[in-house]
């Protein structure tokens, strides 16, 4: 149990990252691998909530805001965020998938 | 060795030192018999061997995708953090502008990711979240 008494950072997306998501869970499920797609994304949600400086690769600075902005990969998705640090706001701007991923939608 | 001490289907002898030996009396059928057993014996030995000689080379093949996979998997992960250092050097203020539209459209209409998991969880899990350490 943490005795950290900061609390959690919110976690705020682009509504189009929804759709995405839910397609990406969908596929997940019928190819047998919904559980892990849900791991990967409650690990990115966990470290994001709790520390997001420490959780991601730090790629460069927000000029207006001085917010730092990160990249992370873990297990079958990167995630790209921006860390309102005075609000406790992470900003993702998105999720990508790993490459060569079987969850990457097939061309039509 | 000498003196036959038991002679009742098996045969017991007794040698100099007072030691005494056993022997199983067998007839030719039954010889053959146990001839024919060790041989199967044997010859499951050596599919069993050769199975655990198949399993080994499999392990390591898959040790060796494994390997390979984590390196591209790591070589892509570099470039892509460096496609994304890239852009904010060549083009701060666009990549600035692209951020700070994308942060004032999340301020309006964006979405929470841990509400999101949890619904995706309501929908396509049927495992609880439960606590775990972080990685």
């Amino acid at each position: 149990m943490s005795s950290d008494p900061s609390p959690p950072f919110r976690l705020s997306y682009p509504g189009p990252v929804h759709q995405q998501l839910r397609r990406w869970a969908e596929r997940a499920a019928s190819l047998g691998l919904g559980e892990e797609f849900l791991e990967t994304l409650r690990v990115h949600v966990r470290n994001l909530q709790s520390d997001p400086e420490a959780w991601g690769d730090p790629i460069s600075h927000l000029p207006f805001r001085g917010s730092p902005v990160f990249h992370r990969g873990h297990a079958m998705l990167f995630v790209t965020y921006a860390v309102d640090l005075e609000n406790r706001v992470v900003f993702i701007r998105g999720f990508r998938l790993m490459p060569n991923s079987p969850l990457e939608e097939p061309a039509s | 060795m000498s003196n036959v001490v038991n002679l009742n289907g098996n045969l017991e002898m007794r040698d100099e030192a007072g030691r005494t030996v056993h022997y199983a009396v067998l007839s030719a059928d039954q010889l053959q018999a146990l001839q024919a057993e060790c041989e199967r014996l044997r010859e499951r030995v050596a599919v069993q061997e050769r199975r655990i000689e198949e399993l080994g080379r499999d392990n390591e093949r898959l040790k060796e995708e494994t390997r390979t996979l984590a390196a591209e998997r790591d070589g892509f992960y570099r470039w892509y953090t460096e496609q994304l250092r890239e852009e904010f050097r060549k083009y701060p203020e666009a990549v600035a502008a692209e951020w700070e539209a994308l942060i004032a459209g999340i301020q309006q209409n964006g979405a929470d990711l841990a509400e999101t998991l949890k619904e995706l969880e309501a929908d396509f899990g049927g495992v609880s979240p439960g606590k775990k350490d972080v990685l």
